[in-house]
């Protein structure tokens, strides 16, 4: 493997790994605190894509602007998903996901409606074209400079469920819902909070990865699906195994797509996957709960 | 519902009338439209079989593919009979149901739903990647129709009608059974309450493996006559969506009986074809109209279709999940 | 004849050690009495014996087998069953539903046979519902066979609990706070039902109440707990004398008393 090859893959398994990881910590916070079960998580990844085509290469915006206006509309759009279906199904880990998967064929659909079937391609923004030379390789600068703001906002997110009031809430939440209510927490405010922070970071990543790959109606499934298999084999439940099996993913990733080809490469996670429910039912870093 | 004498009698009109159904039309819109609908209503009796049990499948579809590749190999490759195929297909599905079954049914419902995604994902990826073997995304094509049997020649629509329609009668039969015998109160006393049920000594693996495996062997022989019908497969035709939506057609039924998956087939395949009367309609927007379905019925009935009728008549019902 | 011994028994939940050391033993054909404050861990002792939870370390042995990491139908098949306080019927089930469920251990229909019906499979089913409508016979619950367990009386429903219990045929019944709730003739009544399925069926019981003349007037044997560990044990009129039992149940009080006047 040459050190293009080398420096290249490293780049695409921490990338790869870090937009999974900002997309399953999105998920584990929901279904922690909630027991809400959304497979239209993905979609907000895509809603996320979407809206940095639509206001920063359409409109025209400053990139950054871009995409805080985006996650924001995608967080608020969380919750009043959270709020208007998922609210009465809260612990209920079967309607909720039935409806979550209602809510990926609306959204699915809508967006192929106003944005048609195919791909959109977003530019980068102009003080990220072009390369780097770092020993003797080019590295793209748009995926250094992705790879860094999805650390950052991975680094945030840890800091406020660590140190903030509103964090310790959540993570009270999480642990006991009756024992919080009862403390005076307000619940409901609680899990709005949790489905926003959740569709942010999945939008988020999405506005991230839209310059790199092509923006689609689409582009949320894989993803969607990725993350997911990432708190499974993290285990359900452990913001730690999240973090841990997505570095394991984006590494299967980054370095199986350039050699054998980027379906070898997401064979070879599914197969990780089963090999490791085999051994540890409930995952790397999961609790073997009854 | 079957001690009805009433309800038994308008499921042999049924029988009867689907049996002779090809003597009164030979349109082949109408035949077409059965058999898409009875291959639905087998796979979506697997989705609720499994879920009688209190687990999710999302996978129906990819076990679909799994008979269908199957059958289709070793009918070109190695020239073995249509009919045996029929079969093996569903044993062979049934086989990797057990598998993976026995992986993934150990701990949480949601691992096993999420897993069986991943699952459906991992066939297709397979199916496309190995294109030496399963053709890749050009899938397989030339597939005959099944040989003569008894005499009897295989080709003309009304012929596969016939094998569609006595698939949907066996699938439903053994669906009856177990949910009229021991078998089918041992899946309904896990569903809600496994605690209970173990410490009563039920193996609550053994029992879901069991329902997995029966609902991935008649999927397994629908993928085979899916691929006899199409004359070819490719990856698209055993999707995670297709999957979705079999999940979709037994919610909207009713999870709770065994006619829940007949009901909802028949009213998710027929909306499409109503809509498609109306000038101008686009069919993009038929994922908007399912997904609200799915939410409407999560959200005001989720005992489906069926539990709004039950809620008309009362009377001794299928166990359910403790409110 | 020991039946069932506990070695050094340790479960923990979080940083609460919910019973700690506990050496337990339940003789052959005796009505152990399990009692002590809440969260004594009663119930955890049951949970983790019934295969519910696994113990953080210790040994249980059953009639000299090791069953620490067996699963819950595992252990009951071995002959281990036990009851629930709460959720402890098939809700929207009948009553003879139930009962058929709790013959699972003993139903010996193979899935093929029920599947395909057959006259074997109908005189496996006859007797079966004859034990079942027997069994309910038993407890006086036999007209209420096809009622739906929502309509059932809070008593019924205990008694039914127990009921399928024992139709899957225990030889250790470990029964968790049954009378709770009950009139003091139905506790009366429930317990003379227990004596005598003792007495017929060769059962042993371990039973959890908080009902004191339930555990005094009928087990042989009592233990007490007090945060998870065993603080006293022996015969009913023994415990009834013991000073630390008295205290672990009234101690509490005094103690919130003596720090109030500042002493």
């Amino acid at each position: 493997m040459t050190s293009q090859m080398f420096l290249q893959s490293l780049v695409n398994s921490i990338l790869s790994g870090g937009i999974l990881i900002l997309i399953a910590m999105g998920l584990t916070i929901i279904l922690g605190i909630m027991r809400v079960v959304n497979f239209a998580h993905g979609e907000f990844y895509m809603l996320g894509g979407f809206g940095i085509w639509y206001f920063f290469t359409e409109k025209g915006w400053d990139f950054s602007f871009a995409l805080l206006v985006s996650v924001i509309i995608v967080g608020c759009l969380g919750i009043i998903i959270e709020r208007g279906l998922f609210k009465p199904f809260r612990e209920n880990a079967f309607p909720s996901l039935i409806i979550s998967l209602g809510i990926l064929l609306v959204l699915r659909a809508t967006a192929q409606i106003s944005f048609g079937l195919f791909d959109h391609a977003v530019p980068a923004p102009p003080a990220f074209k072009g390369v780097i030379r770092i020993f003797g390789a080019s590295l793209s600068k748009e995926r250094l400079a992705v790879i860094v703001v999805s650390l950052a906002l991975i680094l945030l997110l840890y800091l406020f469920i660590r140190f903030t009031k509103a964090g310790l809430s959540m993570r009270a939440v999480a642990d006991d819902l009756t024992a919080a209510s009862l403390q005076g927490m307000n619940v409901d405010r609680i899990s709005s909070l949790a489905f926003f922070i959740g569709s942010v970071l999945a939008a988020a990543a999405g506005c991230l990865t839209g310059p790199i790959f092509y923006v689609s109606p689409t582009m949320g499934a894989q993803p969607g699906l990725m993350a997911f298999v990432v708190i499974v084999l993290g285990g359900i439940g452990s913001i730690t195994g999240t973090v841990i099996a997505g570095i394991i993913i984006g590494f299967i990733e980054g370095f199986g797509s350039i050699p054998f080809g980027s379906n070898y490469a997401t064979i070879m996670v599914f197969i990780v996957l089963l090999i490791t429910l085999i051994f540890r039912p409930m995952g790397l870093l999961g609790h073997a709960e009854r | 519902m079957l001690r009805d004498k009433r309800a038994k009698i308008i499921i042999l009109a049924i029988v009867v009338f689907l049996l002779i159904f090809p003597t009164i039309t030979a349109n082949k819109y109408y035949l077409r439209t059965i058999i898409t609908l009875s291959i639905a209503i087998v796979l979506t009796s697997g989705v609720r079989l499994v879920a009688q049990t209190g687990q999710l499948s999302i996978a129906q579809a990819a076990f679909m593919g799994v008979g269908a590749y199957f059958s289709t190999l070793m009918i070109l490759k190695l020239g073995w009979n249509s009919w045996v195929c029929f079969f093996l297909a569903g044993f062979v599905s049934a086989g990797i149901a057990g598998i993976v079954g026995f992986i993934t049914l150990r701990i949480k419902e949601i691992y096993f739903a999420i897993a069986t995604l991943a699952l459906n994902e991992l066939f297709r990826l397979i199916w496309v990647e190995w294109d030496t073997l399963f053709g890749g995304p050009a899938g397989i094509v030339n597939i005959p129709s099944p040989g003569p049997l008894l005499g009897v020649r295989f080709g003309s629509v009304a012929s596969f009608y016939y094998i569609a329609i006595l698939l949907l009668f066996a699938t439903m039969a053994v669906v009856i059974r177990i949910e009229g015998s021991r078998v089918g109160l041992i899946f309904s006393a896990i569903k809600g309450f496994d605690t209970l049920a173990a410490s009563l000594g039920i193996n609550l693996m053994k029992e879901k493996v069991k329902a997995f495996v029966i609902a991935c062997f008649f999927a397994g022989m629908a993928g085979d006559f899916f691929a006899h019908l199409q004359h070819f497969i490719s990856p698209v035709d055993f999707t995670l969506m297709d999957s979705v939506y079999y999940l979709m057609y037994a919610v909207v039924g009713g999870l709770q009986s065994v006619w829940g998956p007949v009901v909802g087939c028949t009213v998710m395949i027929f909306i499409p074809v109503a809509l498609r009367l109306i000038p101008n309609y686009d069919p993009v927007i038929e994922p908007i109209i399912f997904g609200a379905i799915l939410i409407l019925v999560m959200r005001f009935e989720p005992e489906g279709l069926i539990g709004l009728f039950q809620k008309a008549r009362p009377g001794i019902r299928r166990p359910q999940e403790d409110a | 004849m020991l039946l069932l011994e506990t070695e050094k028994l340790t479960m923990r939940f979080g940083g609460l050690y919910a019973i700690s050391e506990l050496d337990m033993e339940i003789k052959e054909s005796e009505i152990l009495g399990l009692i002590g404050p809440n969260g004594a861990g009663k119930s955890t002792f049951i949970n983790v014996v019934s295969g519910l939870y696994k113990p953080m370390h210790g040994m249980i042995r059953y009639r000299g087998e090791n069953i620490v990491g067996l699963r819950m139908d595992q252990i009951a098949s071995k002959g281990i069953v036990r009851t629930f306080q709460a959720s402890n019927l098939f809700m929207g089930f009948s009553v003879m539903q139930n009962i058929l469920v709790g013959f699972h251990l003993g139903a010996e229909i193979s899935f093929w046979r029920a599947m395909l019906g057959g006259s074997h499979v109908s005189n496996k089913e006859r007797s079966l519902n004859d034990k079942a409508l027997g069994l309910l016979n038993f407890f006086g619950m036999d007209h209420l066979k096809n009622e739906l367990t929502s309509n059932l009386p809070h008593g019924y429903r205990r008694i039914l609990g127990v009921a399928m219990a024992l139709a899957a045929d225990p030889k250790l019944l470990m029964l968790d706070e049954p009378v709770t709730g009950m009139m003091a003739e139905e506790t009366f009544n429930f317990m003379k039902i227990i004596k005598r399925i003792v007495q017929e069926k060769k059962i042993t019981i371990l039973l959890i109440e908080h009902d004191m003349k339930a555990v005094m007037g009928f087990c042989d044997r009592i233990v007490v707990l007090n945060f998870g560990k065993k603080i006293a044990e022996g015969t009913p009129q023994e415990i009834q004398l013991n000073a630390e039992v008295i205290k672990a149940y009234l101690g509490e009080k005094r103690d919130v008393q003596s720090s109030e006047s500042g002493s």
